[in-house]
């Protein structure tokens, strides 16, 4: 594919870059939070803007040569290993671009209103546009270097924003935790770069000469189980910053940065980089058939425990959190199934709604004083009519409620993981399952939050036991809504407003751009999102297994029974909420063995603790030295000096201190040496001259004698 | 004949050992300043001179290896041979000098925070950096042994440099038994391949060229006797034990921790990247297969990398952290000298300077927060310095990053040459056990993040301040380089390839 | 005299410098043998000279000679302060640094 040459692109990433730099740099100094939030939200608006300009720039274009491309420096020249820092903008990459910069102003715009008087106001529009920078490097990157400085940038980017509220304790353990999860994930990627690069000798997975077009010009030249290792590799990668199973523990503790940034970070954009990567390789993930069910296995399992979870939790953060590690696991889902678009589609429907949920759930935190138990919530319809309309059609839309963005997009992921050649009855299984327990949770929300009676915190119940520290009360009392802790919480200011409406609006339609074959009838419709991809994805399609091709009415009866699993969980949400007062005590009275399981979020965290955590200090404090220093080393050292005295000492321990043991060490390993040498043959033992020792001879006798070895 | 003498290529060399001089000089014979006092001595020396004198004759070294060399591009011999100056030594140099410009610039603040004396102390430094910078030029192996003696004696020296301590005085005494050795250990090797040499060729010489070419003769003929091979193994182990490569590597963490904290800065990073160099430019190549000295060195970088990173796991000192993993960060050069291609020996040289630069970052954070009578070495002192100082912190931790290799950072680029030159050379599971012990080195680089930003500062500590300018500077140019390095690693990559394919050239 | 004779005798000089590091306490004896190591080392090379010809053996060895005395006149002045310290000079008395 050749690819024409743009400079928009080096703008799209430099201006968030300047801005982080300025707010940085200059923020503590001015003291002016307007001239702070105003070039911050320039620094992402202007890119929007001209990412709408590239996308129509595409759009003019043949639909099979769609490629700009822009190479800003040569980066690392060495010998065969060329990489530049080049960006690549197609229509994989721009339907990313569209979302990460759109829905970054929202965030954007809205934490103007969020975070308005926090202390560090200015160092948080810097991280956040150090954020927008990174993510965009990570989409546009036209190599897997790029795409990996992307990478850790948006890491580094959450830790910070995460922990950003540092005096808390929590919040730096979040931060740690976070950090500490996604070195096991780039480890993976790393590893898995470096196969690549030795298979195919080049890490751009794009254009002419790319893996992906090496792989579909010949996919039989190259060794499929290296493929399957790099594919898996590269997956473990994905599961650390897409939050999979096993690797998924640190998104539910990262909530405890603020709102805005969950909704950005943790739900919209960085954490649906590994399916980005997936799609990006998606020529590499088609020829690895092995690694696609495990990702279909990893992704399905993911979705149903994280929903699982999510059923029981009261802070209504941590109910969003474990429902986007399960929609993540829906979308690695399509992945694995070889559904690339849908997969694509579904996490750009998801970042509507759930960056919607997100910052609805935000609007309501402010309008509580900061509290995130539903539990001291209810009613707040009343109260906040736009917070509530724009969440109620959220929720509509992850729940799956016909023709609403989420139904689309998910409705499809059902439909491949049942029938896609890559698919199974089983992952369809855990998939639905899933999805009924997202529609629970979600109506649950509602329930607890905006239907029934207003219940507000009990008497004395502060607003500071369990969430952000002293510094988010300041800022809290900072806000100028609210009349007091123990008014009625309002409706929140426009800037945050705006962006619900938008973002609600969006999970409403935003389903409409790629609607599913089997209502139009034709295998793709020209203006949708599946045709839009059809360039970059043409050569990696599964398709549908034979049984089920063309077997229509499978398809509307399998989409019959979701649509009513969704409506049997809001029956069953009506049955148990309506009108109760202690809401959270239904399931713990019922159940109590399976609340307490749920509650615990199934001891994931406990069982890492006992079972890896702990062994590895226990290891490497008490094992490691116990058996090295102990047995190794003292069981040499006695069994060399009980055998033949040959050391009149009693050397110590490996590194005691003693310079007579550090002599020795290394006259043993000068020895032990030798003896390799001999004992391999590389030196041969000639004892000739020894005894020529006791015969006498001469001096040319010598020399041939030491001459004769090899 | 007299041979041929052209002192204008060992004018970097001639310019420390003046420096060298001329600050011994003027500390003897410059007034000094009454009424200071102090209990251990007079400190009331020419300070800021003796600081200036060292550092420009650093500089000045610096500069004529970068500039004044003219356009010669291909190596130079002079005295009949016994030194040489090539693209690939003085790229050696300018690592080594710009970490002991480092190392002089930390040296200024610790020794005002132990309120020493510095006339001495800094010309045994000028005079172990003339060693190293003659061992870089060495082709023969009087040279070697006394560019190899010219660094080493002066460490000693340093390393008991606090002679009243019961610390310093050990490390000194450790180093200098073990490191007397090691070098009597060399020489031996050393006189058995110059009989080999002798022997096989009927002309005895020192010249390592031609023991290299004799070795190499020898063994495609299939006459390569065993005491040549004997010779062989002795000559690199005492090149290993300045490399701290295990099992010669005892006196490590020993010497490290108890000597001056500047100069273990220094020690671990001068003298890894000097040593290295000299293993490359004598054993690499195709005399490293012919003395069967790979399987050795196999062995000996696995060794390394292992134990230097396990052993590192359980330090609570942060100094004797360090201390093991430099042992390991040796072995990750052994494995570039394994490989000994251009693209393995530009490697070599890429980590090197990346090495110099994140470990001194790291030793500049623990000089910067000690004080007059307190020195910050274990983890406990570190305890909330992210909260309290969090751009102290964070060279801290760019630091730690770029020493574990995590891109994009200069570390990462060193690991990643190091172990691309190594799979390309067919070293695949040498490869991974170096990818797995830097796993496991993560365990304990992260030890310090996590002590200075998810634990609270003891109460009552006060913040660092009123430190000298010089180690400000220190720190930031450290970190800069390994942002830079880390961020736009092409420009040095491509010098450090030139540099090597000027000694593979030359093979 | 045969080179293997001279060399086998060079050998046995450094075993017992070696054996003399790695087994004596007292310090000025672990300096001493360090000596013996490398006058075992001039041997082989005053032998080899004497056997191959060529100067530059002869170099080395006075090179060495010089080092030699130099290593010493350090060491001395290490130990001097560490009886000073310490007020012993054995080895075993090391205990600060270890582990």
């Amino acid at each position: 594919m050749h690819a024409e040459h743009t400079s928009l692109l080096a703008v799209v990433i430099a201006l968030p870059l300047l801005g982080a730099l300025f707010n940085g740099l200059t923020g503590r100094k001015l003291k002016n939070d307007t001239l702070v939030h105003s070039v911050a939200l320039a620094a992402v608006a202007i890119p929007a803007v001209l990412a709408w300009v590239l996308f129509f720039q595409l759009l003019g274009m043949d639909e099979h040569g769609r490629a700009l491309h822009q190479t800003l420096f040569p980066w690392i020249h060495v010998g065969s290993f060329q990489i530049d820092f080049g960006l690549w903008l197609d229509p994989l990459s721009a339907v990313m671009l569209l979302i990460i910069t759109n829905v970054g102003a929202l965030i954007h715009l809205y934490s103007i209103g969020y975070m308005k008087g926090d202390g560090s106001y200015y160092r948080y529009f810097a991280y956040l546009n150090l954020f927008i920078f990174a993510m965009l490097c990570l989409v546009l990157g036209d190599n897997l270097v790029v795409l990996f400085l992307g990478w850790e940038g948006v890491g580094l980017a959450s830790y910070l924003l995460i922990g950003f509220w540092f005096e808390d304790r929590a919040n730096a353990k979040a931060g740690k935790k976070a950090f500490i999860t996604n070195r096991v994930g780039d480890f993976g990627f790393a590893l898995g770069m470096f196969a690549l690069f030795v298979m195919f000798g080049t890490l751009t997975p794009v254009g002419d000469g790319g893996i992906n077009a090496q792989l579909a010009a010949n996919a039989g030249a190259f060794d499929s189980t290296w493929i399957e290792v790099a594919a898996l590799l590269l997956f473990v990668g994905a599961c650390g910053k897409s939050a999979q199973i096993p690797l998924y523990v640190w998104l539910p503790d990262a909530m405890a940065g603020p709102t805005p940034v969950s909704a950005l970070i943790h739900a919209a954009t960085m954490v649906t980089a590994g399916v980005y990567m997936i799609a990006r390789l998606n020529g590499l993930f088609f020829a690895a058939e092995f690694a696609s069910s495990i990702i279909l296995y990893v992704g399905a399992f993911t979705a149903l425990f994280a929903a699982t979870i999510g059923l029981v939790q009261n802070d209504i953060k941590k109910v969003l959190a474990y429902s986007t590690v399960s929609q993540l696991g829906f979308m690695f889902t399509a992945m694995g199934a070889g559904a690339y678009a849908i997969g694509v589609f579904h996490l750009m429907t998801h970042a509507f709604f759930k960056a919607c949920l997100f910052l609805g759930s935000g609007s309501v935190i402010a309008a509580m004083h900061h509290e995130q138990d539903m539990r001291y919530y209810g009613g707040l319809r009343k109260f906040m009519p736009i917070t509530h309309l724009t969440f109620l059609a959220a929720t509509l839309a992850i729940a799956g409620f016909p023709f609403m963005a989420g139904f689309m997009s998910k409705d499809e992921i059902l439909w491949w993981a049942f029938a896609s050649e890559r698919g199974s009855t089983f992952a369809y299984i855990l998939v639905l399952l899933a999805a009924f327990c997202t529609a629970f949770y979600m109506f649950r929300i509602m329930w607890m939050t905006f239907w029934g009676e207003h219940r507000g915190a009990p008497e004395g119940h502060g607003h500071g036991d369990e969430h952000e520290g002293d510094d988010s009360h300041d800022h809290a009392d900072d806000h100028g809504h609210g009349h007091g802790h123990h008014g009625d919480p309002v409706e929140s200011p426009w800037t945050m407003t705006v962006p619900l409406i938008v973002l609600g609006a969006l999970s409403v339609v935003g389903g409409l751009l790629s609607i599913p074959p089997i209502f139009t009838g034709h295998e793709t419709i020209h203006f949708s999102l599946h045709h839009w991809l059809h360039p970059v994805l043409a050569n990696s399609e599964v398709h549908l297994a034979e049984a089920y091709a063309h077997s229509g009415a499978l398809e509307w009866g399998l989409m019959a029974l979701s649509v009513s699993v969704g409506f049997a969980a809001f029956l069953a949400t009506y049955l148990l909420y309506k009108g109760k007062d202690k809401l959270y005590d239904i399931f713990s009275a019922k159940t109590p063995g399976l609340h307490n399981v749920l509650w615990n979020k199934w001891f994931v965290d406990e069982i890492y603790e006992g079972a890896l955590i702990n062994p590895l200090v226990l290891f490497s404090r008490e094992g490691l030295w116990r058996i090295v220093d102990e047995v190794v080393i003292d069981g040499i050292v006695n069994l060399v000096a009980d055998m033949g005295k040959i050391t009149a000492i009693n050397v110590g321990r490996l590194h005691s201190g003693d310079l007579r043991a550090s002599a020795g060490v290394m006259v043993l390993g000068l020895a032990l040496i030798m003896v390799a040498a001999v004992a391999f043959g590389i030196i041969e033992v000639d004892l000739s001259a020894i005894t020529s020792l006791f015969e006498g001879g001469d001096a040319s006798d010598g020399v041939s004698s030491l001459m004769g070895g090899e | 004949m007299i041979p041929s003498m052209d002192f204008g290529l060992m004018v970097p060399e001639l310019l420390l050992i003046a420096a060298g001089i001329v600050v011994l000089l003027a500390d003897a014979f410059l007034p000094r300043e009454a009424g200071k006092d102090d209990p251990r001595g007079d400190v009331n020396d020419p300070r800021g001179i003796n600081l200036g004198i060292t550092l420009v004759g650093l500089l000045a070294a610096g500069a004529f290896i970068a500039f004044g060399r003219g356009d010669v591009t291909g190596a130079q011999e002079t005295f009949e041979g016994l030194f040489i100056v090539d693209r690939f030594g003085d790229a050696f140099k300018m690592v080594a000098l710009l970490g002991t410009i480092l190392g002089v610039l930390l040296s200024d603040g610790w020794l005002r925070n132990q309120r020493l004396p510095t006339g001495a102390f800094y010309a045994l430094i000028l005079f172990a950096t003339t060693g190293m910078l003659y061992l870089l030029s060495a082709t023969d192996m009087v040279m070697v042994f006394v560019g190899l003696e010219l660094m080493s004696i002066p460490l000693y020296c340093l390393a008991a440099a606090l002679r009243w301590e019961d610390r310093s005085v050990e490390a000194g005494v450790k180093y200098l038994v073990l490191g007397s050795f090691a070098t009597a250990v060399m020489l031996m090797g050393f006189a058995l391949l110059y009989g080999f040499v002798g022997i096989y060729t009927g002309e005895a010489t020192t010249r390592l060229d031609a023991v290299v070419t004799a070795v190499n003769a020898a063994s495609a003929a299939g006459e390569l006797p065993g005491f040549a091979l004997l010779g062989g193994v002795l000559a690199m182990i005492g090149l290993l034990f300045k490399m701290s490569a295990v099992p010669f590597h005892m006196w490590t963490p020993d010497v490290y921790e108890g000597s001056p904290t500047s100069i273990t800065a220094w020690m671990s990073v001068s003298v890894k990247a000097v040593t290295a160099a000299v293993l490359l430019r004598i054993f690499g190549g195709e005399v490293l297969d012919a003395l069967h000295l790979e399987g050795i060195l196999w062995v000996v970088a696995a060794l390394t990398m292992f134990l230097g990173n396990t052993m590192a796991l359980t330090q609570d000192n942060v100094k004797r952290m360090l201390a093991y993993s430099s042992v390991a960060h040796g072995g990750y050069m052994l494995v570039g000298v394994l490989a000994a291609s251009s693209a393995g020996s530009a490697a070599v040289l890429f980590y090197a300077a990346a090495y110099t630069f994140g470990n001194m970052a790291a030793f500049a954070v623990l000089i910067y927060l000690s004080r007059v009578g307190y020195e910050v070495e274990t983890f406990d002192d570190l305890k909330g310095l992210g909260t309290k100082m969090p751009l102290v912190g964070a060279v801290m931790g760019i630091s730690m990053l770029s020493l574990m290799g995590i891109p994009p950072l200069a570390g990462f680029f060193g690991k990643f040459a190091i172990f691309r030159a190594a799979v390309t050379e067919g070293y695949v599971w040498l490869t991974v056990i170096g990818l797995l012990t830097s796993a496991i080195s993560v365990a304990y680089y992260l030890r310090p993040i996590v002590v200075m930003f998810m634990s609270d500062a003891p109460a009552g500590t006060a913040k660092a301040t009123g430190q000298a300018w010089t180690v400000r500077v220190a720190l930031v140019a450290a970190v800069l380089v390994t942002v830079g390095l880390g961020l736009m690693p092409g420009g040095t990559l491509d010098w450090a390839l030139e540099s090597a394919q000027a000694l593979v050239a030359g093979r | 005299m045969p080179l293997e004779h001279l060399l086998l005798f060079s050998f046995l000089l450094f075993s017992m410098g070696v054996a003399g590091v790695a087994l004596r306490k007292n310090l000025l004896v672990i300096l001493m043998s360090v000596e013996l190591m490398l006058n075992a080392v001039n041997l082989a090379f005053v032998g080899i000279a004497r056997l191959v010809g060529g100067h530059d053996a002869h170099v080395m060895v006075m090179m060495i000679y010089v080092v030699a005395a130099v290593e010493v006149a350090i060491g001395m002045a290490i130990v001097v302060n560490m009886y000073r310290q310490k007020d012993t000079i054995s080895v075993d008395s090391f205990d600060a640094l270890r582990g």
